[in-house]
């Protein structure tokens, strides 16, 4: 957290030095697409095992049910608000503060001597707050551009699993995944770069895209009591890899900060 | 300024090339396998499955199995006998096409099967079908010839009960394959055997035991003028 608040001391000194010049300050929102490959690894192995349930009982004379596979993560939303400042007409700097979130869940059940459930529900929230330059190189009504930036993300890992294999199953299963209720929480330092595409409407009012490839790892996610992530129950931490992809539409508020009323 | 912005555009274009290299990462295999009856007395054959496996970037090549007990197999399935007690990580590393690799274990539980125990007595009378001995007669039981184990018996353990009512005396007990003990009242005495193997393994045996005769009521037995049986216990 000592990270977040140096980067939140940073943004606001960011924002002083831009009461000298033109300020843009734009919103947006859009799908996110993520790798979180360990986290999807894991999910293979939950619905593989799954699979295998549900084979096996489908035509077991005294067990029915069957559960539905969980959805990779592998996409989400995520919402931006960011200013920035235009030092000169091509090239700006700035700071954003970004709020992704992504789920995957499943229930069901197999009704044999007992009833046994497989209940999980995976969940994950990241805040980034990332400094970023731009600049464009295209501007005949439409501005084309290029954006990167250095940022901060924050990871929370919510994770509820009971995964309950029926007595009627006659073998021993490796990979099952440890029972439980969760919150891990980690950070790491990433980078972004992307391309823009805006369009201005009027001299303060701004609408545009972007697309945003993003590269953060979080490598160590742990819970209160410092243990880390073993969704799979393998022995190997997982991380949270926030690699990806994010297509964003913005609306942009440009404010003359300059004392005459005219662009530096 | 031109310069400026084609630099920074070719600057740009070298990180978008390095970012989305992280997406040509390839996802390693996932190793998974069945296991029948893990936890059962050795010596015992388990048949491992590791078809449940999976390679989300081709297909899986190689089956490496350890069992813990320092043997080890390759395919996709495989069978294995354990022989020696003992709890071990039975093990499954699978690599796909890519070279990559990922594992995953199960525990085996390879039990000790436990000694059988058992012990035959004499002298000893029989009255119409039922066994006794006498009291103040010493009586030897033995347990050498009864009792097995696939290993080795470490320990005897004999419980004879009281001679002598509770409040008196200590239960008497006895160590060792054959040992001998003498009744000194009357009564039924569960006699009580339990045997050690080497590897922990423990099993008991307990024998009614029907003592006749003996003292007369109130007899000093213990020479120290204290008179037992006045209880109503003489026989």
């Amino acid at each position: 957290m000592k990270g977040l608040a140096t980067l939140l001391i940073a943004t606001l000194l960011t924002s002083f030095a831009a009461m000298a010049g033109p300020l843009e300050i734009s919103f947006g929102g859009g799908p996110t697409a993520t790798a979180l490959a360990d986290i999807n690894a894991s999910i293979g192995v939950f619905n593989a095992l799954i699979s295998h349930l549900n084979e096996t009982f489908d035509t077991h004379p005294e067990v029915s049910g069957s559960v539905d596979p969980l959805d990779p993560m592998v996409s989400g939303l995520s919402f931006r608000a960011a200013e920035r400042f235009w030092l000169i007409d091509w090239f700006g700097v700035g700071a954003s503060v970004e709020y992704f979130s992504a789920a995957s869940s499943t229930i069901g059940f197999f009704e044999g001597a007992d009833v046994s459930t497989i209940d999980v529900d995976l969940g994950m929230r990241t805040v980034s707050i990332v400094l970023s330059g731009a600049a464009t190189f295209v501007d005949l009504g439409i501005r084309l551009g290029v954006e990167g930036g250095v940022g901060y993300y924050y990871g929370i890992w919510d994770r509820s699993v009971v995964f309950e294999v029926p007595v009627e199953y006659p073998d021993a299963i490796s990979g099952v995944p440890p029972n439980g209720e969760d919150r891990f929480t980690g950070s790491t330092i990433g980078f972004e770069v992307g391309l823009s595409l805006s369009y201005p409407i009027a001299e303060w009012f701004t609408i545009g895209s972007t697309v945003t490839y993003r590269a953060a790892t979080i490598n160590t996610i742990a819970n209160s009591e410092g243990t880390q992530l073993d969704l799979d129950g393998d022995g190997s931490p997982e991380a949270l890899d926030l690699d990806g992809i994010t297509v964003r539409l913005t609306i942009s508020l440009n404010i003359d900060l300059s004392l005459n009323g005219e662009k530096e | 300024m031109k310069t400026a912005r084609i630099l920074l555009l070719i600057g740009t274009a070298l990180l978008v090339v390095a970012a989305l290299s992280g997406c040509l990462r390839r996802s390693q295999p996932q190793a998974l396998f069945t296991a029948t009856g893990t936890t059962q007395e050795i010596p015992f054959t388990v048949s491992f499955d590791g078809t449940l496996s999976y390679a989300p970037n081709g297909k899986i090549v190689s089956y490496l199995w350890t069992f813990g007990d320092g043997s080890s197999d390759t395919g996709p399935v495989v069978d294995h006998t354990y022989t020696e007690d003992g709890t071990f990580d039975a093990q499954l590393i699978v690599v796909d096409e890519n070279g990559l690799s990922t594992s995953t274990a199960l525990t085996i539980q390879a039990l000790n099967p436990p000694p059988t125990a058992g012990f035959e007595f004499s002298p000893k009378s029989n009255m119409e079908g039922t066994y006794f001995v006498s009291c103040s007669e010493t009586i030897t039981f033995n347990a050498a010839d009864l009792c097995s184990d696939d290993g080795d018996i470490v320990s005897y353990e004999w419980y004879f009960g009281y001679r002598l009512p509770p409040e008196f005396e200590t239960p008497a007990t006895a160590s060792g394959a054959v040992v001998t003990h003498e009744f000194l009242w009357a009564g039924t005495y569960n006699i009580t055997l339990t045997v050690t193997d080497n590897d922990g393994g423990a099993a008991t045996y307990v024998e009614r035991l029907d003592v006749r005769g003996g003292p007369p009521c109130n007899a000093d037995i213990t020479g120290d003028g204290t008179y037992f049986g006045a209880g109503g216990t003489c026989q």
